[in-house]
C-alpha cells in the first residue's frame, strides 16, 4: 500500500472557496513574495545581508527582517533595496484572481527586474532596427 | 516555482495528523501564514530558508508562525510537515519534538518499504 500523505495543494485547496482566507492570503503574499525575489537576487549577486545592508545603506538586522517577511518595509527603503541588488523595482495592481504565481527561476516575473535584461533587449532591439544608422549608446553596448 | 513538495504525514482523520491541526486553527490570517511560509521555504534551498522563523531542531525543522509551531522533516526532495501544535511556552514541549520524530521515522519506514 503506498503512504498516504497529503500534498500542499490538497491540504489548502480546502480554503479555495473561502473569501476570509483569500483576504488574508493576498494581504500577506506580498510579503513573501519580496522574501523569494530579495533572498534569490542576493544570492545570485554573491552578496551577505550584511553586503546588501552596507549598500543599501541600512542595517544587517533590517534585511534579516525583511528576509523574514516581518518587516513592514517602507517604499524608498525597498527602492535603494533594488538600486543595491542592481535591479529595478517593478509594482503592478492585478485584478482580485487573476495573479500569476512568482516564477523564481524567472529574473523577468518577479517584483525585481534586472536592468542586464532591460539593457540585453534594448542591445537586441538596436542591432536589429537601427544598427549603422544611430551611434551606439555605451550603455547598451 | 517550487524546488521542494511538501507533503504532511499523517494524513487527515489520523488522531496526530498536523493537517487536520492546521485546519483547525481559528484565525484565517494564521492559517495563511502557515501557508505561505510553507510556500516559501518550498521556493528555496535551505541555505537560504529565512532563519527568522525556521531553524534547525533536533534534526528535524522547527518553522514558527505566531503561536503555531510546525515541525518538518526533510526526506529527497520532500518537506514533511509531520506535526503541528500551538505553542505554549518557550521551549518545545518534549512531547511535541517526540511526536514529531515518531511521525517522520514513521513516514520514511513508509516510503523505504513501499517497493
Amino acid at each position: 500500500m503506498k503512504t498516504r500523505a497529503s500534498t500542499f495543494d490538497e491540504v489548502f485547496s480546502k480554503f479555495a472557496d473561502d473569501e476570509e482566507f483569500k483576504k488574508e492570503e493576498r494581504k500577506l503574499r506580498p510579503y513573501y513574495d519580496l522574501v523569494i525575489e530579495i533572498i534569490n537576487r542576493r544570492k545570485e549577486l554573491g552578496l551577505t545581508q550584511k553586503d546588501l545592508a552596507d549598500k543599501a545603506d541600512t542595517h544587517q538586522a533590517r534585511i534579516s527582517k525583511i528576509e523574514s517577511a516581518e518587516y513592514d518595509i517602507r517604499m524608498s527603503t525597498l527602492i535603494q533595496i533594488a538600486e543595491a541588488l542592481d535591479s529595478e523595482l517593478s509594482i503592478s495592481l492585478t485584478p482580485v484572481g487573476k495573479r500569476i504565481p512568482i516564477n523564481s527561476d524567472s529574473k523577468a516575473s518577479g517584483l525585481f527586474k534586472m536592468y542586464s535584461e532591460t539593457a540585453a533587449a534594448a542591445a537586441q532591439n538596436f542591432s536589429e532596427s537601427e544598427a549603422g544608422t544611430l551611434p551606439v549608446n555605451p550603455v547598451y553596448a | 516555482m517550487a524546488i521542494w513538495t511538501v507533503v504532511f504525514f499523517p494524513p487527515s482523520s489520523n488522531k496526530y495528523s498536523p493537517e487536520d491541526f492546521v485546519l483547525s486553527i481559528d484565525r484565517k490570517a494564521d492559517i495563511a501564514n502557515i501557508k505561505l511560509r510553507l510556500d516559501t521555504l518550498s521556493k528555496l534551498e535551505i541555505v537560504n530558508w529565512p532563519t527568522g522563523w525556521i531553524e534547525r531542531y533536533e534534526k528535524l525543522y522547527q518553522l514558527k508562525a505566531g503561536d503555531y509551531r510546525l515541525y518538518l522533516g526533510l526526506d529527497g526532495r520532500k518537506i514533511v510537515v509531520c506535526h503541528a501544535c500551538r505553542k505554549v511556552s518557550m521551549k518545545a514541549k518534549r512531547a511535541d519534538i517526540d511526536r514529531a520524530k515518531l511521525n517522520f521515522q514513521n513516514y520514511q519506514w513508509r516510503t523505504q518499504n513501499e517497493n
